[in-house]
């Protein structure tokens, strides 16, 4: 039997500063000693967050709250009512619930007092009242969000912390925000959503990696320091963004820091405003992150909002993974599924087929990967074997599951190539593949360009994000597909929209005589 | 969340420097049990390493050393833990003693998890008896990760503390703290 009792008080104390909000609570109601124990123990809340909302019915109801950990005590009312609810995980604990008639300001005030000195990291957001003046608050992170009044400058002032690990205070109106060397000082990652004055002087003085600011007193030549130090500094999460005023016709390839090698990335039309390059050597981080970084830049022509973060390599996560598709979710697609008898007439058109598409596989297909399906592999080899074996005959059935892509559905389905994948656009700007298919979807000659390939039956693989196998023309061949252009509607509800079950059978019976015949 | 492993914040353990020849001293416990440990090993011990620093200054052959305040069986758990640590660079300990960022080595886990609490409570005990800091930590956690989450009742269930009827004055602690 383990004895709590015989452990020495401050072995004890030792244990319960390692505990969180709601297990101290927990140990205060063990036993008397426990209770005495837990109040003589400095707690340090991970997270400490206030909150202010503002009541859609009435203008003077308001409702602040207050969490501590996963605890959470609300204070409701107007004037001089107040309702204060507590609860864990955000849930209302309606027996410890009250009625004061108190304004909810001065509860809270009281609240906060008894608890400052035992503040680890405040988090106030949104609580447009200064802090009592005696309150020393220490923090490491420290955010405000959306402080009216200029309240946001008196918080900052209460901090007791001599530098902040990440600041991050955003709001829309007010005056701007003063610049001080605090500020400047925060080692991790600094983010001001206010307009402040920082001049490029100060701007050298930034030492975060993940830094973003709004700022019209700073220069080109100071962006490029900060690239300089982000390139050098920052890690694969880090982020600098910085939002200025450029004068007119500013050639942004003057803030790739020098010795840096780039190269530009091709931009779409409907993104005209937009630079945008990848920085890809020429700089040594000290974190080992070489990883290639964007610059992007886009421009109107009062601001300009530079950003650069680590390169990360468009990826696919639309397509649903056919194999696991749960039929909870999608239950339409058995009985909404209809055979349709697709003959090589039907076929003149450009139809696409997506075999068995893996997410896993569809970030980046290689040949070999997608070699590996065994469907693909079963065509192939048919195929092969056909070509090269004379008087060999095969008869085929191989089942496939399969994604139609043509240009009918898409239009029928009223949405474009990217809506269809339920994808980012932006995700595929990149993508010279993408562009490739996509130039197939709106022009079918592209893919009927040889005569030859229109008169063998012939299987192109095309590299996309996902395997898509490219069916020209089966000759005396049988295609049977299950077709889904039920599920048309539901694709506007965003559904799935290309994830049926299809089942095909290629019945190919041809010998090589007949194909030299062809050719 | 997982635990993030080596943080960049966590010193790194030392490169093992050329071992120097092992001196074994013998540790007796309170019940009388004679334990044999590596100097290296006890000097995590603050307590301990003060008492080894005494008898070198004084030029005096350290045969046994007596800790009066564990018994056999505990002592066995801390040698051990000492042990596995001997070789650790003194930055670990020294970093740690700030407790927001500590990070239980894998080793250490497995090693603590698997005591029954009240042996981990006698175990916490000795290490703070001998002044051990990363035991300390290690072993604080470990019992405030099991306690994390549980309510009064299972909390008193776990620790073994008396129902309120059995306890001489009972709880008069409010949530308006």
């Amino acid at each position: 039997m383990p004895s709590w009792k015989t452990v020495p008080d401050d072995v004890k104390k030792e244990i319960l500063e390692f505990l969180d909000y709601e297990s101290r609570c927990s140990m205060r109601l063990c036993s008397k000693k426990d209770y005495n124990l837990v109040d003589a123990t400095s707690f340090k809340a991970k997270n400490f967050a206030i909150s202010e909302v503002f009541s859609n019915m009435d203008s003077n109801k308001t409702q602040i709250r207050v969490d501590i950990d996963n605890f959470t005590i609300w204070f409701i009312g107007k004037e001089n009512q107040t309702r204060v609810d507590r609860g864990w995980d955000g849930n209302v604990l309606e027996e410890f619930s009250e009625i004061k008639s108190e304004n909810r300001y001065i509860v809270i005030r009281r609240f906060l007092d008894r608890w400052h000195q035992r503040f680890g990291i405040i988090h106030a957001e949104k609580f447009d009242q200064p802090p009592s003046a005696h309150w020393k608050i220490k923090c490491d992170k420290l955010t405000m969000y959306e402080l009216r009044g200029g309240h946001d400058i008196t918080w900052l002032d209460q901090c007791v912390s001599s530098k902040f690990e990440k600041l991050e205070i955003t709001r829309t109106h007010g005056p701007p925000l003063p610049i001080d060397r605090r500020i400047l000082g925060t080692s991790k990652s600094l983010r001001i959503g206010v307009d402040c004055n920082m001049s490029d002087e100060q701007l050298d003085s930034v030492k975060a990696p993940d830094f973003y600011v709004k700022s019209d007193g700073i220069k080109g030549s100071g962006i490029r320091r900060v690239l300089e130090n982000f390139l050098k500094n920052g890690q694969m999460e880090d982020r600098t963004e910085i939002t200025v005023a450029l004068p007119e016709n500013f050639e942004f390839k003057k803030l790739v820091p020098e010795n840096v090698s780039y190269r530009s990335l091709e931009i779409p039309e409907w993104s005209s405003s937009v630079f945008e390059v990848k920085l890809f050597g020429g700089f040594e981080n000290v974190h080992g992150i070489q990883n290639p970084k964007k610059l992007r830049v886009r421009y109107t022509p009062d601001k300009a909002e530079v950003s650069c973060e680590v390169w990360k390599r468009p990826r696919s996560e639309s397509l649903p993974i056919i194999e696991n598709y749960d039929s909870d979710n999608y239950p339409f697609l058995p009985n909404y599924c209809r055979i349709k008898k697709v003959g090589p007439e039907n076929l003149k058109g450009v139809a696409f087929f997506g075999l068995k598409i893996i997410r896993k596989s569809a970030a980046r297909t290689t040949w070999k990967s997608f070699i590996k399906m065994k469907s693909c592999l079963l065509i192939v080899g048919i195929l092969f074997s056909k070509l090269l074996f004379n008087q060999v005959q095969i008869t085929v059935q191989a089942k496939v599951c399969c994604l139609v892509l043509t240009r009918e559905l898409l239009e029928g389905a009223g949405l474009t190539f990217f809506e269809i994948l339920g994808a980012d656009r932006r995700a595929y700007e990149d993508s010279k593949s993408v562009k490739k298919i996509s130039k197939m979807l709106t022009n079918s000659q592209i893919c009927c360009s040889s005569k030859i390939f229109q008169k063998i039956f012939s299987i192109f693989f095309c590299l996309w994000k996902v395997p898509i196998i490219w069916v020209q023309k089966i000759v005396n061949g049988q295609m049977r597909v299950l077709c889904q252009e039920h599920m048309f509607p539901a694709v506007c509800h965003r559904m799935p929209p290309m994830c049926l079950e299809s089942s095909t059978v290629f019945s190919i019976k041809k010998t090589k005589k007949k194909l030299k015949k062809k050719f | 969340m997982a635990p993030k492993k080596n943080s960049a914040k966590r010193p790194q353990p030392s490169t093992p420097k050329p071992s120097a020849p092992a001196r074994i001293v013998k540790v007796q416990s309170s019940d009388g049990h004679i334990l044999q440990a590596d100097v290296r090993a006890l000097l995590l011990s603050s307590t301990l390493a003060a008492t080894i620093k005494g008898y070198d200054d004084e030029n005096k052959p350290l045969e046994k050393l007596e800790v009066n305040n564990v018994v056999g069986f505990t002592l066995k758990l801390v040698l051990e833990w000492c042990e596995k640590h001997k070789e650790d660079d003194p930055a670990i300990a020294q970093a740690e003693k700030d407790k927001k960022n500590i990070f239980i080595p894998s080793w250490d886990r497995h090693f603590l998890t698997k005591l029954p609490m009240g042996n981990l409570f006698d175990l916490i005990t000795a290490a703070y008896h001998l002044d051990i800091t990363g035991l300390i930590n290690y072993g604080c956690k470990t019992v405030a990760n099991s306690a994390k989450g549980k309510s009064t009742e299972e909390m008193r269930e776990l620790f073994g503390i008396p129902e309120p009827w059995e306890q001489p004055s009972t709880s008069t602690a409010t949530w308006d703290d």
